[in-house]
């Protein structure tokens, strides 16, 4: 337990004591008076060593009083808290907030800057220092994920040591799980039990913290701050209007937490180069989002590298200043088709000049190299485990084809309706479309996009990071390469395939989450490093490499070399509104799993005591006011004689 | 005026009840200890050689036919000795202290002028400053107001070597009227002592201001000593207040305890009362 000022500029009040002093001992222009001897107020006299213009110093009461009400003054203002308190329970869980925004700019105690996390931390510590005798404690840190720092312990030292262990993840929080493990852990224990949270209260789910009958201590830390942040990146291939180059679009979103208007840079490096490849001055009004574009024309070795969005100059919390994206691969979009013969399809990709197919036929796929961002569509065939990225499979073979159910062949289905809502389907009417002959395809669990009553004729097969699309028809077997919609439907395919390629081969990840690789289906080890995460193997299979959660924004690089090289950079993202939202809010804790309880900043985690230093120098100020205005005592030679004849008698 | 004729009036009633223990070896209405030429008689012996024929007591011879020298008390005077502080001190008041140290003197002096005895006036400061002429008798009123007149503020104070100025002038012991407020910041009791010692008959009048005894101040003042100009700052608080009473006291009580160690008499008088009283306590021999 410490005590520190929460508000230290309150002591230069203290300065104060200067004028004060030196008014005591200016030399006071005093009245001249002849009286017959001077000797008998020898005792009297308070300043006859005086020397001019200043005075000696001389006790005073009223100087003594006003000093101590000044001190007690300049202490209630400067806030004085003891850091820590008594902290209750025989069995205590520490949850320590760990998401992004506890890497927030702070001030300690005595004005030094540092973090949330390390305020967090001396607080941890206090708590500790502060644990009644015998009680234990355990160590949770909660950002995304709650993990056990250090288990139950009673050992003071090594639980502070454990503490060491303890940094802020670039992750969107939720501390419910932590919160709801730490009172998992210390409900079944006997005496006292209470869960202590340390947090900034920024929390970015606004879900309940659930303790379910433990007693949940929130100690806040940090003060309110503004900050801008990236809450959002996506970056696309485009061309040039003027000199129909490729061109490097770069779209980000910022969020002005603040509130006052936010000036700043905006700029995108392409990774390697030294040089901003676009920047452009943003003013963000306060509590406002403001998209930002920035167009540049990539390098020929600049397709598939990171690119790094960078807010500048800083604020608060550094992390959402930066995001990053990767340089999007070539305009030209590639596509595999994989047909027998020449179709209707062929022909609508052969009249896109902003696509690169290739043609194979069915049995070729996954013998032949293929773009692995290439869109796959296959033709009058199921291939079992699909190369590329998203894949369009038209009139599969009764049976299983990507997991969809694929039936027996039915006559001249009249189509009813249609996902209008869905990317594939935007913009498009199955109006007077016939068909002669489909096979109907049923997803389980999933919509149709396609029906003739209650069969479906297009199912969307997709699975996590590739976007799959069943026709259930063979569309040369239809008047509808006939209609503006067919050509509007294999354009939209191949836009979304086309936005999927420009995220990369994961899509758009999120620090926190798992990474998904996509690889050659035959590759079996991928190396992955990046920032905070040392050159280790994942395994592949399928097609996939996993990637454990990682809690550090930036870029990624994946490489396999078996049986042939490839490589690929994925990008994580911290891009959270909630988090990058670093004011303060009301933590709603369900203490009894039903009804929600808002609480406000729990202050408890240090008491202050300027008030009472603040009632003491007033009341230091009264007396030194009653003493300076009193009624003075008569007295007279009569009674000091009379007192002194009490005394007794005179030697 | 010093003396008023209602106050002498009033004096006269007094004069009866002075007794004073020293004499001062002159003929005059007090009886002395020692044999002398008085009309009262003290004793019979028988007649030496040398003996004054005119004090042979005839008749004793007649009846017993030897010679019997008859012997008489001798009566003398006394001399009242009135020093008078005449330092700047006694300035302060309305009215002045000095002005009522001589209103004292001249009471004092007219009942020692009244009861046939001789009054001397000096003045004190830094030393005995003025020193009159003793005179005695109703008639030498005048005189002892002139003189009483010639007494004028001066310098600082010096008792004790005032005192012993007295005492070496002196060649008999008398009564010595001291009239002083005694802010003196030297040692006088030692003097005192010695006037005692060498037969005086001491009184002690202190004479004080009202604003002395009960001072009313309020403020920040620079005092300024009226004898040596030294400056004392002083903040009129309540504590310093006391303090100089209790250095007054400590004065008051430090008279009273000389009067009664020289078994003479101390009276203390303040500036605005009457004097009658202090007279009539002078006279009684009381110590305040």
């Amino acid at each position: 337990m410490h005590v520190e000022f929460l508000n230290p500029k309150g002591l230069w009040l203290l300065t104060a004591i200067i004028p004060l002093v030196v008014l005591y001992i200016l030399k006071i222009k005093r009245e001249r008076m002849r009286v017959p001897s001077t000797w008998l107020w020898a005792e009297a006299r308070r300043d006859l060593l005086a020397k001019h213009p200043f005075k000696k110093l001389v006790p005073e009461l009223p100087l003594f009083l006003q000093l101590l009400a000044l001190i007690g003054l300049s202490l209630a203002l400067a806030r004085p808290a003891l850091r820590g308190g008594r902290l209750t329970g025989d069995h205590v869980a520490i949850v320590i907030d760990t998401s992004a925004s506890m890497g927030t700019a702070a001030k300690d105690g005595s004005g030094k800057k540092t973090t949330r996390m390390a305020l967090a931390l001396e607080a941890a510590k206090n708590a500790i220092d502060n644990m009644e005798p015998g009680a234990d404690a355990i160590l949770i840190e909660g950002a995304r994920e709650a993990k056990i720092v250090s288990p139950l312990d009673r050992d003071a030292r090594r639980l502070k040591s454990s503490l060491g262990q303890i940094n802020v993840r670039e992750v969107e929080g939720d501390l419910g799980a932590a919160v709801s493990l730490a009172a998992d852990r210390v409900r079944s224990l006997g005496g006292k039990r209470r869960v202590l949270l340390i947090t900034d209260s920024a929390l970015a789910s606004e879900a309940p913290l659930v303790t379910a009958g433990v007693d949940l201590q929130v100690v806040t830390v940090g003060e309110p701050a503004d900050n801008v942040g990236i809450v959002r990146v996506d970056v696309r291939a485009g061309v040039d209007p003027v000199s129909k180059h490729d061109q490097v679009q770069a779209f980000g979103m910022l969020k002005n937490y603040g509130s006052t208007q936010r000036d700043a840079y905006v700029t995108v490096t392409v990774e390697g180069k030294k040089e901003p490849a676009a920047s452009r001055r943003v003013l963000a009004p306060p509590g406002e989002k403001t998209a930002v574009v920035l167009a540049f024309e990539p390098g020929s070795l600049d397709y598939g590298k990171g690119l790094t969005m960078q807010v500048s100059p800083g604020d608060a919390l550094a992390i959402d200043d930066v995001a990053y994206g990767r340089v999007p691969q070539s305009r030209k979009m590639p596509v595999v088709h994989a047909a027998t013969s020449y179709s209707w399809i062929a022909r609508a990709l052969d009249a896109d000049p902003d696509l690169d197919v290739q043609k194979l036929t069915p049995s070729q796929l996954g013998s032949v190299n293929t773009d692995p961002d290439a869109l796959i569509i296959v033709e009058n065939a199921c291939p079992e485990n699909p190369p590329g990225l998203d894949v369009l499979v038209v009139n599969p073979p009764a049976g299983t084809c990507m997991g969809v159910d694929v039936g027996a062949q039915i006559e001249q289905p009249q189509i009813t309706s249609w996902e209008q809502g869905d990317a594939r389907l935007r913009f498009l009417t199955f109006d007077g479309v016939h068909i002669a002959k489909a096979n109907p395809v049923k997803t389980p669990g999933q919509a149709s996009l396609l029906r003739a009553g209650q069969i479906a004729l297009m199912a969307d097969a997709s699975s996590p990071g590739r976007t799959a699309t069943v026709i259930g028809f063979d569309v040369g077997e239809t008047d509808w390469p006939l209609k503006a919609s067919f050509v509007l439907f294999i354009r939209n395919v191949v836009e979304m395939a086309r936005l999927h390629r420009s995220q990369g081969t994961t899509g758009p990840a999120r620090t926190g989450d798992a990474l998904r690789v996509a690889v050659p289906k035959d590759v079996a080890k991928v190396v992955v490093e990046g920032p905070g995460v040392p050159e280790h193997d994942v395994a592949a299979k399928g097609g996939f490499a996993i990637i454990p959660a990682v809690d550090r924004a930036g870029l990624y690089r994946a490489r396999w070399t078996e049986p042939r090289y490839g490589n690929a950079v994925i990008v994580a993202n911290l891009t959270s509104e909630r988090e990058s939202d670093v004011r303060p809010r009301p933590v709603i804790i369900d203490q009894n799993g039903g009804v929600a309880a808002t609480t406000a900043r729990v202050a408890d985690a240090h008491h202050e005591w300027g008030l009472w230093l603040a009632l003491l120098a007033a009341a230091l100020i009264a007396f030194d006011v009653y003493w300076m205005t009193r009624k003075r005592r008569e007295v007279s030679l009569e009674s000091i004689a009379a007192t002194a004849e009490r005394r007794g008698p005179a030697g | 005026m010093l003396l008023d004729a209602s106050f002498a009036r009033e004096l006269e009633a007094l004069r009866r009840r002075l007794r004073v223990r020293a004499r001062s070896g002159g003929s005059g209405d007090h009886t002395a200890k020692r044999r002398g030429s008085s009309a009262e008689f003290l004793e019979h012996r028988p007649y030496a050689p040398g003996d004054d024929l005119r004090r042979i007591d005839w008749l004793a011879f007649a009846r017993t036919g030897e010679p019997i020298f008859k012997l008489f008390r001798a009566e003398e005077d006394v001399v009242m000795r009135l020093v008078i502080d005449a330092s700047a001190s006694l300035e302060a008041g309305e009215p002045t202290k000095l002005d009522v140290a001589k209103k004292v003197a001249a009471a004092i002096g007219y009942i020692a002028l009244a009861n046939s005895e001789r009054a001397q006036v000096m003045a004190a400061s830094e030393g005995l400053s003025f020193v009159a002429e003793p005179s005695r008798g109703r008639n030498a009123l005048p005189k002892l107001l002139r003189d009483l007149d010639h007494v004028e503020l001066k310098g600082g104070t010096d008792l004790a070597r005032s005192i012993e100025q007295v005492i070496v002038r002196s060649n008999r012991p008398g009564m010595l009227v001291v009239i002083s407020d005694f802010m003196d910041s030297g040692p006088f009791d030692a003097a005192i002592t010695h006037a005692a010692a060498a037969g005086h008959d001491i009184a002690l009048v202190q004479v004080l201001s009202r604003d002395e005894v009960e001072p009313h101040w309020d403020g920040d003042y620079a005092l300024v000593d009226a004898e040596s100009d030294a400056v004392v700052e002083v903040t009129m608080d309540t504590g310093a207040l006391e303090a100089y009473l209790a250095r007054l006291n400590q004065l008051v009580l430090g008279l009273r305890a000389l009067a009664k160690k020289v078994q003479g008499s101390y009276v203390r008088v303040i500036n605005d009362e009457p004097l009658l009283p202090v007279v009539r306590r002078f006279v009684g021999k009381v110590v305040d």
